[in-house]
């Protein structure tokens, strides 16, 4: 090989290198070309307040939201010493206790009914996923009615019972349990649908051969179904803890966090904080505790999810 | 080991028109059954009856000696191998292998014991704390097999088992499971659209068609004496060759190429049917006619060489050895008249030979 030549080759490899290099990096930008949109959108919407909700947490501020003073933990340390908070959190784990567990069972249970080749079951189909049509606001009023203490639906079918009545929204005792009733019933159609849809596609054929070896049904279901469920379930219990962990809308219209406070509910509780009292900081506090506190259970989820599921 | 019959049996999905249309079947004990017949012709919909999955419409099904119409899947005593393996994802294959024994009141350490002993016979023993995915579509094959085995049931049931399987290991299976059914001496029911599959394993076999059967009986008996031209044109590969033909005073025309001497044959449309291994080389006695070489394909131990009949229509000759035909080359090829087959021009029913009714000799 001759020097000049030697040379040439250098001088292309060093001209390839920059190209692949610049090539690269055109690439990466045209790809950032496709997300901005989505990365607009989740600046403007998501990042910006997230960042600015922490930032706010650790200041003093006007009626207004601006920032006075940096306060440091202070926001944190006056929520765990506050009786309030930890009756909001209380409120919150108890509701997502009422509401989760139950709802995914029910939801089960109607899927599982829905899943059976029956005459005219589409009609029920239809019925059991047509919550999801509603808006938690008309859901709301719907219920407020029927647990109107004098005209509501609720109290004439106890007494109907032979049941004593009861102040469903204003006891404190009952309070969060109306609340959780309502709002399993605002998510059954959701969560019944995906349940559904996980229900049709685990082969029929798996069912078949159970059949002819003869299992129960219970067994089918424990050893079957279930299993081949449980992305699906995984899936669904994860949206709807984070769902009751956010809820406020029904908590608004319904009660407005009390009797006693009973209902007030961590989001119901920021709301209050930043709208009403306009504490800004306390309330910022809150939201990032929420947010890390949702994420912790997520993870822990994954964690335990990643030994029960069974993906295919 | 137990017999089944089928007894007329009809079956109909709703309103949709019948998928089978009278079934008569007779299966013996410890025989290898083989259901076949083309995509959509009502093979699995049979199995499924008999399995239990499916209800029948009309007729009667005989497990044994007991009329089995209204059993249960379980009652029936039977397993089943599905075509996609219905194997359990979330189940190790030695769990899957198990699955329902329990049922049967069978101990613990029996199904182990039963569960080491099929997955042996079947060379699955490495892989019995593996799930599913990790095995290779082989394997699966194979731990179905096994799930069938254990059961010790003494009728077994397998829809399309090979096919999702490559070619080299279809074959190896296919002796497998004949060997396995041997060896256990269980009754088997199998179905296949795989007409090399049907004539390898069976004991006697039914041809399907429209939810009808066609013929019933040994795998070289009908190759031989198909029952009509869907029979002939689906048994056998390449299949026989079939043209329009004209019977005229004792003599039969194939294509202006054979005249053929018939004997007792009315005068009218006929079609006739030679298979590729009757179409012979030209040599001394035989006589021959001129066809042009349209593709040869040389197989090793034989070559198929297709030639143009008339019009459009090819046939293909089957010979032994090697034979380097060029594409358009002229051959003389001459024509067995013993393994001549006549049917009839409407209905497609083979003419049945006797000694009044009989092919003659091929002239020119
Ligand atoms: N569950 C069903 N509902 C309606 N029609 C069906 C059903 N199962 C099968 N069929 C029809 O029955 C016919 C035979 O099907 P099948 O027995 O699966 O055929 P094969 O197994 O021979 O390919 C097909 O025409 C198919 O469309
Ligand atoms: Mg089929």
């Amino acid at each position: 090989m001759s020097l000049p030549q030697a040379q040439q080759e250098t001088q292309s490899f060093v001209k390839q290198r920059w190209l692949g290099n610049s090539r690269r990096f055109a690439s990466l930008l045209e790809g950032l070309l496709y997300l901005l949109p989505s990365i607009l959108l989740f600046t403007v919407f998501l990042f910006y307040p997230l960042m600015k909700t922490l930032y706010l947490s650790f200041f003093y501020s006007d009626a207004q939201g601006v920032p006075l003073s940096f306060a440091g933990f202070d926001h944190f340390v006056q929520l765990f010493s506050s009786s309030s908070f930890m009756t909001s959190m209380k409120a919150t784990l108890l509701f997502v206790l009422y509401t989760v567990p139950p709802g995914i069972i029910l939801a089960l249970a109607l899927a599982l009914l829905a899943n059976e080749k029956l005459r005219g079951i589409g009609f029920f189909r239809t019925i059991f996923s047509s919550t999801m049509g509603m808006s938690v606001a008309a859901s709301s009023v719907i219920w407020m009615f029927m647990y109107n203490p004098a005209i509501g639906i609720a109290n004439r079918f106890l007494t109907w019972a032979g049941l004593s009545e009861i102040q469903w929204l204003l006891d404190p005792g009952w309070a969060l349990i109306s609340v959780s009733i309502a709002t399993i019933w605002m998510n059954t159609g959701f969560t019944f649908m995906i349940l559904l849809g996980g229900l049709q596609n685990i082969d029929s054929q798996l069912y078949e051969s159970a059949k002819i070896a003869g299992v129960s049904r219970f067994y089918s279901l424990r050893k079957i179904t279930l299993p081949m469920l449980s992305p699906t379930l995984f899936f669904v219990i994860t949206v709807s803890m984070i769902n009751a962990f956010q809820t406020f809308g029904q908590i608004d219209i319904l009660t407005k966090g009390g009797p006693m406070e009973t209902t007030n509910v961590i989001v119901y509780a920021i709301y209050k904080d930043a709208f009403i009292n306009y504490n800004v900081g306390s309330a910022s506090a809150q939201a990032v505790l929420l947010f890390f506190g949702i994420l912790i259970v997520t993870l822990i989820q994954f964690k335990l999810g990643e030994r029960k599921v069974h993906y295919q | 080991m137990k017999a089944v019959q089928l007894k007329d049996i009809r079956k109909s999905y709703g309103q949709n028109p019948e998928v089978l249309k009278g079934i008569n079947a007779a299966i013996e004990p410890g025989e290898f059954f083989v259901l076949v017949g083309p995509s959509g012709c009502g093979k699995s919909t049979m199995l499924r009856i008999i399995a239990g999955l499916e209800e029948v419409s009309e007729g009667e099904l005989i497990i044994g000696s007991e009329t089995a119409n209204r059993l249960r899947p379980n009652e029936r005593d039977l397993s089943m191998v599905f075509q996609n393996y219905a194997l359990f994802p979330h189940l190790t294959v030695e769990q899957n292998i198990m699955f329902g024994l329990h049922v049967k009141k069978i101990a613990k350490s029996e199904q182990i014991k039963r569960c080491k002993e099929a997955a042996e016979m079947l060379g699955i023993s490495d892989y019995l704390m593996r799930k599913p995915k990790e095995l290779s579509g082989g394997q699966r094959q194979r731990v179905a097999l096994a799930r069938a085995i254990v059961t010790h049931a003494p009728i077994c049931l397998m829809d399309e088992p090979l096919s999702n399987l490559d070619a080299k290991l279809r074959a190896r299976m296919r002796s497998e499971i004949r060997q396995i059914q041997r060896k256990l001496g269980i009754t088997m029911i199998y179905v296949t659209h795989d007409q090399t599959e049907a004539m390898t394993m069976a004991d006697r076999m039914m041809i399907l068609n429209h939810g009808e059967v066609q013929q019933v009986g040994k795998p070289l008996d009908i190759y031989n004496n198909p029952q009509n031209t869907f029979v002939a044109s689906f048994i056998g590969s390449p299949p026989m060759n079939l043209t329009a033909a004209h019977v005229n005073k004792g003599k039969l025309q194939i294509a202006n190429k054979w005249n053929i001497k018939v004997d007792g044959y009315q005068d009218g449309e006929v079609i006739i049917g030679v298979r590729p291994e009757a179409i012979l080389p030209a040599n001394e006695g035989l006589p021959a006619a001129d066809v042009k070489v349209a593709n040869v394909e040389v197989l090793g131990t034989e070559t198929l060489v297709s030639f143009e009949l008339e019009g459009n229509k090819q046939w293909i000759a089957k010979w032994p050895g090697q034979w380097s035909a060029e594409i358009g080359e002229i051959l003389q090829v001459s024509v067995d008249h013993n393994k001549i087959e006549l049917f009839d021009a409407v209905t497609g029913e083979r003419l049945e030979k006797t000694h009044s009714k009989k092919v003659l000799e091929v002239v020119l």
